[in-house]
């Protein structure tokens, strides 16, 4: 008897390819897309050396974006978009990747083809064939796109190997994280934990300048990659081996594993519940309180460590002219640098709350919802059990941040910005749940490229603004009013949003 | 008073017409089973009952209030068994049928000590490694822990063993000795001809047929198998379906007018054995589900 533990996955595979479409698409014309239209604008914009100049003299050394490699507009032009596209793609990978391997199993999906004559490691392989083509593929798309902008073979082939590299990176964590976790929403939030701590590595790296620092995280890949300012090969002989060794061991896991279990070990519970444990609020808080302290105290430990850092942020800042308008507004470079990133942190807590209000959706479309409202229970309190943990939550997490890193004020008046993306989803769930959850993440992706759109200055402010993000941004200080008429917006819609679920369907599936 | 009244409930889900014009009628302290095939509209049905969809026409009423609109007070006197339950995987089983059955009041721990013993069920586990029939129980016990006016169970029994069955079974009983109203959605017949005072068939969203377990068998054909000394011949009679002769040996069913016909033909064939009985619910059921002019 032939053991063939990848037996179809051919068939498998041309199934996946079919599978979660848009997201496959955007893995690979995306980073085409970006590539081009900044190349493109950034012509436009930067024509003279003078303004080229300037610009580079201006952003170099951006403790976020790192360094630019050379005073050319090839290397201005890759260092604006390189981890933009590679957070965007990685958050796309986790998606697909967890979507297709933990997803399936946790739906029973694949126990149905393990029954089959499908080999036990055929969807893994087949997932892995599919995301890693899609990313490589996505890499010579962003070749091409600068090469269509005019940009030379050599350095557009270094960019845009090292960002599919780096998505395939990303691929390879979404995969180990879903054979080590025992469901779906583990998975994505021990990968979701991997970006962070990734993406914080990069800074420290950049704010740190220690250059050999990004050949650890993926998202300093393209920076060290050196794309247009004398290609450095290296990387690739550290980043193929450190994708393959994630990949091993994703298999590793798998092959040791049960289908349907994981590595966290389940413990015994108690016979009889507490004796408080007894209403819609105490249930939604035993099931979203673990995801709310990882992100409670991720922000409070990332507070304390730029909050240690911010004299030896100040000192690196002082002599430079990083970001001279913001500088001004908010009182020196390094304060400069800590909005900067107290901003993107709320942005990223805007992921949070969506997780949060779309647990609901889960849990309606598993029965559970059916189970507690064939109780006494009003459907406003069930709803407003978990809206409740997801205001105050992402709020929570926020403030300490704020707190932590002593940058309470302004972080605390962007939490409205927030509240009005969870307001948006909770409208969509009452009225339109199947949308709530693609909708609800399509306006967060929305949000984010206007704007990248809008710096890189596509499009104008007053499209910008249609984001709530817009009227937070760092230097447009949230004046009260804004931030009264934003809570008033957020509370109508989540008001909408409950009347909606009070009178709808509850839809199983 | 009826406990479910309902007529002429209509659902429609997009173009699929789910329910087209139910009538039910569940009185007080009887145990009635409403049966049909996958996809009938058995939890549709139910679903109306217990407000979490909306009717689109017709009139129901459910322990004198309307299922939607009174749910919260509706739903303190009535227990519902989900056919289909996927327990939260991070809390143990004793901590879900606390949850469920305290969010309806106060329920009696030594009920519950109790059915936790008949059903031999291990509240301590977590409910991701519950197994389907565990899952179940879980569903069941915290049903069957408070003590409500409605019972209201969509398929309970799927994934049980036949031991557990039977236990369920007896509790069921229990349920109607003490005066309660028992609602059984099932397509296990031998379970819902064991337990029910009534029954209703439904079948592409329509009720077929409903009517004491007695008065449905009045109504059919009965089941004849006969051995004769001669040959069996001449039987091709009007009123005889699902003829099958195997030399002396004959088998059929026979509408109850043409029995004697019938008869006489077998004594003339001289019958050494005659084996006539009313029909199962599950004849009455593939009759009802097989097409028109089919025989069986």
């Amino acid at each position: 008897m032939t053991r063939n533990g990848n037996a179809a996955y051919g068939s498998l595979l041309k199934n996946y390819i079919r599978g979660n479409k848009v997201i496959t698409l955007l893995i690979i014309f995306l980073p085409l897309f970006l590539a081009y239209s900044a190349a493109v604008s950034n012509h436009a914009l930067l024509h003279t050396p003078a303004e080229l100049a300037n610009y580079i003299a201006e952003n170099q050394g951006n403790a976020l974006l790192g360094m630019i490699g050379a005073n050319t507009i090839e290397a201005a032009t890759v260092w604006r978009i390189r981890l933009s596209v590679a957070v965007i793609m990685a958050v796309l990978n986790i998606i697909l990747v967890i979507d297709t391997t933990r997803k399936d199993e946790d739906l029973g999906k694949l126990e149905l083809l393990r029954a089959g004559a499908v080999g036990p490691n055929a969807p893994l392989t087949a997932t892995m064939i599919k995301v890693y083509g899609a990313n490589l593929l996505g890499g010579v798309a962003m070749m091409l796109g600068f090469m269509a902008a005019g940009f030379p073979l050599t350095g557009s082939f270094a960019a845009g190997m090292a960002t599919g590299l780096c998505c395939c990176a990303f691929a390879a964590v979404a995969m180990l994280a879903a054979q080590v976790a025992s469901n779906a929403r583990i998975a994505r939030g021990l990968s979701f934990g991997v970006v962070a701590m990734l993406l914080f590595l990069q800074i420290v790296a950049n704010a740190t300048g220690n250059e050999n620092l990004l050949m650890w995280t993926p998202f300093g890949w393209c920076a060290y990659a050196r794309p247009y300012a004398g290609e450095n090969w290296l990387l690739f002989l550290f980043a193929v081996p450190a994708i393959a060794l994630t990949t091993i061991a994703a298999y590793a896991f798998l092959g040791r594993r049960d289908i349907g279990s994981g590595y966290l070990q389940e413990r015994k519970g108690s016979a009889v519940a507490r004796a408080n444990f007894r209403s819609p609020f105490a249930l939604a808080w035993s099931q979203q309180r673990g995801m709310l302290f990882i992100w409670a105290a991720a922000y409070a430990l990332m507070g304390l460590v730029i909050g240690s850092l911010m004299p030896a942020i100040d000192k690196m800042f002082e002599r430079t002219t990083f970001l001279p308008e913001l500088s001004v507004l908010v009182g020196g470079p390094g304060k400069a640098f800590l909005t900067i990133l107290s901003y993107i942190l709320t942005q990223v807590v805007a992921a949070y709350a969506l997780m949060a209000i779309l647990r609901m959706r889960e849990e309606e479309s598993l029965l559970r919802t059916e189970l507690v409202l064939s109780a006494p229970v009003l459907r406003v309190n069930y709803m407003m059990s978990h809206l409740c943990i997801a205001y105050v939550g992402s709020a929570v997490a926020i403030a300490l941040f704020g707190v932590c890193s002593g940058d309470f004020i302004t972080s605390v008046s962007r939490i409205p910005a927030v509240w009005i993306l969870a307001s948006v989803a909770v409208l969509l769930y009452g009225i339109a749940p199947r949308m709530a959850a693609p909708v609800g993440w399509g306006l967060f992706g929305l949000f984010l490229l206007l704007e990248f759109l809008w710096e890189m200055r596509f499009v104008g402010n007053s499209i910008f603004k249609l984001s709530p993000f817009a009227w937070v941004y760092p230097g447009a200080a949230a004046s009260i009013a804004t931030s009264t008429v934003m809570i008033f917006i957020a509370a109508v819609l989540t008001g909408l949003g409950l009347l909606g679920f009070k009178h709808r369907n509850v839809i199983a599936g | 008073m009826s406990v479910i009244d309902i007529k002429g409930l209509t659902k429609s889900y997009g173009k699929t017409k789910a329910l087209q014009g139910i009538d039910l009628s569940v009185e007080q302290g009887e145990i009635y089973g409403f049966i049909g095939m996958n996809g009938a509209g058995k939890t549709t049905t139910i679903r109306i009952l217990l407000g979490l969809l909306k009717k689109d026409g017709g009139t129901i009423k459910l322990l004198g209030g309307d299922p939607f609109k009174d749910c919260v007070e509706l739903h303190k006197r009535l227990c519902y068994v989900p056919s289909e339950i996927n327990p939260w995987p991070h809390l143990s089983g004793g901590e879900v049928i606390d949850l469920l059955s305290h969010l309806r009041g106060k329920p009696n721990p030594k009920r519950r000590e109790e059915l936790i013993a008949r059903f031999q069920f291990d509240p301590t586990k977590k409910c991701r490694s519950y197994s389907k029939g565990n899952r179940q129980k879980v569903a069941l016990i915290a049903a069957l822990v408070s003590e409500v006016d409605l019972y209201i169970l969509d398929e309970p029994t799927s994934g049980l063993d036949p031991l557990m069955e039977s236990v369920f079974q007896d509790c069921v009983r229990e349920l109607k000795a003490a005066g309660r109203t028992v609602f059984l959605s099932s397509h296990i017949l031998a379970e819902v001809e064991k337990l029910c005072d009534r029954v209703s068939i439904i079948k592409d969203g329509l009720i077929v047929e409903s009517g004491s377990m007695r008065e449905l068998q009045q109504f059919s054909r009965l089941i004849v198998h006969a051995e004769c000394v001669k040959p069996v011949t001449g039987l091709e009679l009007p009123g005889i379906y699902g003829l099958h002769v195997e030399g002396k040996k004959a088998s059929f069913s026979v509408d109850p007018s043409a029995l004697n016909n019938a008869m006489k033909r077998l004594t003339e064939c001289e019958a050494v054995l005659l084996h006539c009985s009313p029909p199962e619910l599950e004849d009455l059921f593939l009759h009802y589900y097989k097409k028109d002019g089919d025989s069986q």
